[in-house]
């Protein structure tokens, strides 16, 4: 069987591994952004002792700062002897933690380029502080984070690939199968992997891109 | 603002419930036992049209319906093994596992199923020797983490003055592919491998043998916690007896002369002491 | 507190780090009244006018709209009441002008949206953009964006307006559309407090003057009063100033 054909006979595979790369994705971006929103509206907006704010600033350092494969073994083995983390739970928690570190910059900085004018004007006709962040501040701060936002999503696709060292079967490791099950061909496998990678990172940026046209407003400034 | 909020809600309910189903999957997982492989590693175990295959698969299989246990299979990449192990991630370790001194002190191993010894793997066309080839400035290519570069670490780089250097792979494939290119001078490789790899019409050949006759066995964790060390020996006893054993190596290296189970026992392996868990005829004195 | 005020403001004190802004200022509007806040620049207007519905919070002294107190804890229902102007519009630059109009009536007092659409075009076309509804703020000049903002603080339906320095940002050829604006409201009853240095609006529509230099009010009085005899030497020389200036 020449390498063609065994890449015809195991392209289903190849997209049930993308398929384990996008629900990865989907789920460590989800965590991201919903604990990195809510660190962004902590540190901006929540109590500011020591006691609150400090953590956050350690959490943000430590998860930007260690390497995603050692946080892939702290979960996966150090965990351990704490609870049972199957190894794709384990990786959606350590890369979706530190996603949620880096999401949370890109939500600060967005957030901290809404001119000051408008929570003030917010406030001054009324709004709670809640109402004027999620009425006000929040669309406009998304307009400002989708881009940045844009370049996290696409590199968190490639951090997928990652996840086999604790055993998750994703793309890149269903495509070592064919190679090592073929004894080589690692150009062509690798050439078929990247293609697959580079079409869901341009669907996801396209679907971005469309989504921030969506939300382009006249004379807005980016 | 409308438009945000219905277009991030359906991302967020997809992660919560991909979490959800992660998680509710963990309650059952302890049932079957799990069968850790590294699955890019054949003839002892790969992934073939999506289906897990090899002479460690297809024993394992054979041995779990002797001993009438319920197995799993999962893949991990060889360096992750013996740490999954030791975390107790998996019940057992069924690779082209080489029985060494250190990895006995993490690990505790059954009766040795099989024996390789390395050989020296050169480009077709070479014409270096199993001497030149590692030595003299030659770039040797081992998988890391593997017997192989510890053996050359061990009787080669630290107690010589040779000028060698290792390059450690993820797996022996990209090894063998990248001596092809002329990265690397030589791979040091388990015999059985090598013969597929000639096997398979790669431009290799051998330098030649070095003779460790490393034996090679299952593992369980560290002091058998799940109490199966007793059913692994029996069932690798059982199965080379009914002659199963010898069919499925056949199978995957024809030709093949199938050493004697149990094979040498080297001393310093403490499940090897008399009594050995479910063969209590066996062991060293 | 006398019971026909709409806004009393008693005795309000703020310092910043030490340096007293405000040495204690009172006054009072009844329902109607048009007072115009002047001084020099640093002389504690603007931060007279945020204490009022506290953007800035007052070290002390007592503001009472309607009979009740503004406090912390009522400070949202309080604000809702009192429409504020900024020097800088402070337009939500996401929304249309008939959001930026709405939104509030909305989400603040509940409205449902077709009657805050109503109110909201309604509130346009007094201050005369009805046709700008569907434009953006970014999309509109500097006075015209000062106009959606008083038919913001206007569609709340509220009991006083609060101009803080409407048109010092403004381009001088745009400054008489707001003031025109400002001049019609006065007219047309409504209770406001403006801190300017636009004379003209200050003569033609303030029910009262008050003069204000180093956190003191340091004299108040109808426009005839004050331009013509103030009793004040400072009052004097600023007004002289401004009038060269104006």
């Amino acid at each position: 069987m020449d390498i063609y054909d065994v890449l015809l006979r195991d392209f289903p595979f190849l997209l049930k591994g993308l398929g384990v790369a996008i629900v990865l994705l989907a789920a460590l971006l989800a965590i991201g952004f919903l604990l990195g929103m809510a660190i962004c509206l902590i540190t901006l907006y929540g109590p500011k002792t020591r006691l609150v704010q400090w953590p956050l600033v350690v959490y943000e350092r430590v998860f930007r700062g260690v390497p995603i494969i050692i946080m892939l073994f702290i979960f996966f083995y150090g965990l351990s002897g704490i609870a049972d983390i199957p190894a794709f739970t384990a990786a959606i928690l350590a890369m979706g933690l530190r996603s949620a570190a880096y999401q949370s910059q890109i939500f600060r900085s967005a957030f901290q380029s809404v001119p000051a004018g408008q929570m003030m004007a917010a406030r001054a006709m009324g709004m709670s502080k809640v109402k004027a962040i999620r009425h006000i501040i929040f669309p406009q701060a998304a307009r400002h984070a989708i881009g940045p936002w844009t370049n996290e999503f696409s590199s968190e696709i490639k951090e997928t690939s990652l996840a086999y060292v604790i055993g998750v079967v994703e793309l890149t490791r269903q495509a070592h199968y064919i190679i090592t099950s073929t004894q080589g061909n690692v150009l062509t496998v690798f050439a078929v992997v990247a293609l697959l990678y580079f079409i869901l990172n341009r669907a996801g940026n396209s679907l971005l891109y469309a989504f921030e046209r969506k939300l382009a407003v006249p004379g807005f400034e980016k | 603002m409308k438009g945000i909020t219905t277009s991030i809600l359906p991302a967020v309910m997809v992660g919560t419930m991909v979490l959800g189903s992660s998680l509710a999957a963990t309650a059952y997982a302890q049932d079957p036992y799990t069968v850790g492989v590294e699955a890019s590693f054949p003839p002892w175990a790969y992934v073939e049209g999506g289906e897990f295959k090899g002479i460690a698969i297809d024993a394992m299989e054979a041995i779990a319906e002797q001993a009438g246990i319920e197995i799993e299979f999962q893949d991990m990449p060889f360096p992750s093994l013996i740490p999954a192990l030791a975390a107790e991630k998996i019940d057992i370790l069924a690779t082209g596992l080489t029985v060494t001194e250190e990895r006995s002190q993490n690990i505790d191993f059954t009766i040795p199923w099989w024996e390789t010894n390395d050989v020296v793997l050169v480009p077709e066309d070479s014409d270096l020797n199993v001497f030149t080839a590692v030595c003299c400035g030659a770039k040797v290519g081992v998988q890391g983490g593997s017997s192989q570069q510890a053996w050359m670490e061990e009787n080669v780089l630290n107690s010589s003055d040779i000028d060698v250097e290792l390059a450690k792979y993820d797996n022996y494939v990209t090894a063998v592919d990248d001596m092809a290119i002329g990265r690397i001078s030589s791979v040091i490789v388990d015999d059985t491998s090598a013969q597929e790899y000639i096997n398979a019409g790669k431009a290799v050949k051998m330098a030649g043998k070095i003779y460790i006759r490393a034996p090679l066995a299952l593992a369980v964790a560290k002091d058998d916690p799940q109490g199966i060390l007793g059913d692994l020996n029996q069932g690798i006893m059982a199965i080379y007896d009914s002659g199963e054993w010898g069919k499925i190596v056949g199978e995957y290296i024809p030709g093949v002369t199938v050493p004697a189970i149990p094979g040498h026992m080297p001393d310093f392996v403490d499940t090897y002491q008399k009594p050995v868990a479910g063969l209590p005829e066996l062991g060293n004195e | 507190m006398a019971d026909d005020l709409i806004l009393d403001v008693q005795d309000v004190k703020k310092a910043y780090d030490g340096l007293e802004v405000l040495k204690g200022i009172s006054f009072g509007l009844r329902k109607g009244d048009t007072k115009v806040l002047i001084g020099p620049s640093g002389s504690g207007k603007s931060t007279l006018l945020r204490c009022i519905n506290h953007l800035t919070v007052p070290d002390a002294g007592r503001i009472y709209l309607n009979g009740h107190e503004v406090l912390d804890d009522n400070i949202d229902a309080m604000r809702a009441r009192m429409g504020f102007v900024f020097q800088d519009f402070n337009l939500f630059s996401h929304l249309s002008v008939l959001d930026n109009v709405r939104i509030c009536q909305i989400k603040v007092n509940g409205a449902t949206k077709e009657a805050a659409t109503q109110r909201a075009k309604r509130e346009l076309e007094r201050v005369g953009l009805g046709d700008k509804a569907d434009a953006y703020p970014a999309e509109l000049s500097g006075g015209q964006q000062q106009r959606v903002s008083i038919a913001r603080a206007l569609a709340m339906d509220p009991d006083v307006l609060l101009f803080d320095e409407p048109t010092s940002a403004l381009d001088p050829e745009l400054t008489g559309e707001v003031v025109r604006v400002m001049q019609q409201l006065a007219a047309e009853g409504m209770t406001m407090v403006v801190v300017t240095h636009e004379m003209s609006f200050a003569r033609q529509a303030a029910d009262e003057i008050i003069f204000m230099e180093n956190g003191h009010i340091v004299e108040q009085g109808t426009p005839d009063a004050m331009f013509t005899d103030s009793v004040h030497e400072r009052t004097r020389a600023f007004l002289n100033v401004i009038a060269e200036h104006g």
